[in-house]
């Protein structure tokens, strides 16, 4: 049993790590599939669409996805259309952008992998660069070729053509070429973006290193501690009701919050670096029920635990 | 049960040479995947572009991969640039002191990144398609043929063979590069011992006291991550009593945010006192208000393991 403790702890301590990994094989898997089993390159003037649909579409199903699956989303927009204060609060326009902009960060993970696993793979650029009739990018790609290279490079990515199989092998070659270097520059520029945005905000942070760790451990023991909880009274709240119901009785009080603490607990949170408060429960149990403050200072960083809502 | 615990017990006390391995037969095989499934050299103009984005490409970003997962980068880094005043704030000695940090980070960033181009060096596919393109190579090989030379040079990764008279006169391309990434291996292993031997021998720290440092270290990080949780789970239980049942708070002490700064300082080392790490420093010196916490101390490297220990 000891054994396998010290096995699972070994595994949870690299969780995000193997989180990445994990989606990264998916990526790989499913365009794989979808390569393999639903690309079929038309041959004709349409390749340049066909193959840039396939490209991106699944990309911004991700997107969607993303968005729908990080829980700050909804914090932000539940209830925007009845209260548009709470999206534009006074004196501080820009914070709705600012969150936006950090969920999108987020949202663009998925979407970043699929692109650089569908140009490293090459299929859908070929397909796409062969139909695009730009007369620039057909001499570039045709300059020592035959005449024929220019009507016919469309049918290039089905072994249609009647080029000499040579010719048509290494208009194929530049093509996957093209595509895998542009796949690289996509991951390396993506790498670098994402090390230089993490320095920033590190470097800007008002909460030191140490406490930022201890505000993680924070968040996900008061997550796990408010599922649990919102079990309890709803499991205590619906026995009483149900069984004065059944048996006619007048209902016992139950302490529960007001409508008014619900609105402000659920309202993001940012850290003062004057208060010592870690989430918004937090403050609102030490400072009572007043306004929200005015200072929005740090924020918990971009790779912010993704909560399904 | 008894053979799965004892084999546990072994991967823990090894675990560091088992993650070099780890690593390394993965990058073998990532190597091995990607020169047979995805690379197929152009056989044209491009390879040397191509070939070399192959291999470069993957060691930038294991590079920056590396600088994201060491935890004294983040150390480092956090907070430098907000308002608020900080401890040791002198400008030009936190530029020294930054840079005598960052440089030991950046070696150790090094390590994947090596060995990526020893592997595929090696693997000598990617090599083989970036030398063809090589104006060198191409006025090494080629200086009395002629202009065919080119061409045929520029086939070889796809399987053309080049004259006889050239390829007997030099060594060939995949030669080249598996000399070369032998090379790159030894090199970097010299180096490895020569800068750990010279860490050591300046280490101000006797051998013994370091074995039972990095012991400490561990055993702190460890504890730091119970007790956190720990604290954390009392400090959310009763807040949210508190919310549901619309009670006043009861006190509950926990540290300031200038305690958490202090401790959060990268470690320097002081032969005059005796402090294993800055949650000991800070303890020791009256929660780091008397004098002897400001004094300045030096970064070893060989005590990089103190804030390591750490991770994120």
């Amino acid at each position: 049993m000891d054994a396998f403790q010290t096995i699972l702890k070994f595994f949870m301590n690299r969780k995000t790590a193997i989180g990445y990994s994990f989606m990264a094989l998916l990526t790989m898997g499913g365009e794989r599939v979808f390569s393999l089993v639903a690309f079929r390159c038309p041959c004709s003037n349409e390749n340049f669409r066909y193959g840039l649909v396939f490209l991106f579409s699944p990309a911004l199903v991700l997107l969607v996805i993303g968005y729908f699956l990080n829980s700050k989303t909804w914090k932000l927009f539940t209830g925007c259309w009845v209260n548009p204060r709470k999206i534009f609060p006074r004196g501080n326009v820009c914070h709705f952008f600012y969150v936006f902009g950090q969920i999108t960060l987020n949202a663009l993970v998925a979407p970043v992998m699929w692109l650089s696993v569908a140009l490293l793979n090459g299929t859908f650029y070929e397909c796409a660069m062969s139909g695009l009739k730009n007369p620039a990018y057909l001499q570039a790609v045709c300059h020592s070729k035959s005449e024929k290279c220019f009507e016919e490079l469309h049918k290039v990515a089905c072994d249609k053509s009647s080029l000499p199989f040579s010719e048509s092998d290494e208009l194929k070659r530049t093509l996957q070429a093209q595509s895998q270097i542009l796949g690289w520059c996509v991951i390396v520029t993506t790498a670098l973006l994402s090390l230089l945005t993490t320095c920033c905000a590190s470097c800007q942070s008002k909460v030191s290193h140490l406490q930022l760790m201890f505000w993680r451990v924070y968040e996900g023991t008061e997550k796990e501690q408010l599922e649990q909880i919102f079990q309890l009274y709803a499991t205590k709240l619906s026995e009483r009701n149900l069984k004065c119901f059944f048996e006619n009785k007048e209902p016992e009080p139950i302490s529960l919050p007001a409508f008014q603490a619900w609105e402000d607990a659920s309202q993001l949170y940012s850290f003062s670096s004057s208060k010592q408060h870690y989430s918004t429960i937090h403050r609102l149990v030490e400072e009572g029920q007043k306004g929200i403050s005015e200072e929005r200072e740090t924020m918990l960083d971009l790779a912010d635990g993704r909560e399904t809502p | 049960m008894i053979q799965l615990h004892k084999a546990v017990d072994f991967c823990i006390r090894h675990q560091t040479i088992l993650g070099y391995s780890i690593v390394s037969l993965l990058t073998a095989a990532i190597e091995h995947i990607f020169s047979s499934v995805v690379f197929k050299c152009p056989c044209n103009s491009g390879n040397m572009l191509y070939g070399f984005s192959f291999l470069l490409a993957p060691a930038f970003i294991l590079f920056l991969l590396g600088f994201m997962v060491n935890a004294r980068t983040w150390r480092l880094l956090t907070g430098k640039c907000s308002s608020e005043k900080h401890l040791h704030c002198s400008p030009w000695g936190t530029c020294a002191c930054f840079c005598q940090v960052l440089v030991p980070i950046t070696a150790k960033a090094l390590v994947a990144p090596l060995t990526w181009i020893a592997v595929a060096l090696l693997g000598a596919n990617f090599y083989e398609c970036a030398a063809s393109g090589s104006s060198l190579i191409e006025s090494l090989f080629c200086k009395d043929s002629g202009t065919d030379c080119r061409k045929q040079l520029l086939k070889t990764p796809c399987g053309e063979e080049l004259p006889a008279k050239i390829s007997s006169e030099h060594l060939s391309l995949h030669a080249q590069s598996q000399l070369i990434g032998w090379l790159v291996i030894a090199s970097v292993m010299t180096m490895v011992l020569i800068s750990t031997c010279v860490s050591h021998c300046c280490s101000l720290v006797s051998y013994l006291q370091l074995r039972f440092w990095k012991i400490y270290s561990k055993k702190e990080h460890e504890l730091f991550e119970i007790k956190a949780k720990e604290h954390a789970t009392k400090l959310a239980e009763r807040n949210i009593n508190c919310f549901f049942e619309a009670t006043d708070p009861a006190p509950f002490p926990t540290p300031s945010n200038e305690d958490w700064q202090k401790i959060s300082i990268l470690y320097t080392f002081n032969p005059q006192e005796q402090y294993y790490s800055m949650i000991h420093k800070y303890v020791s010196t009256n929660r780091g208000n008397s004098t002897g916490f400001n004094q300045e101390g030096q970064n070893l490297t060989v005590l990089a393991f103190v804030d390591e220990a750490q991770t994120s």
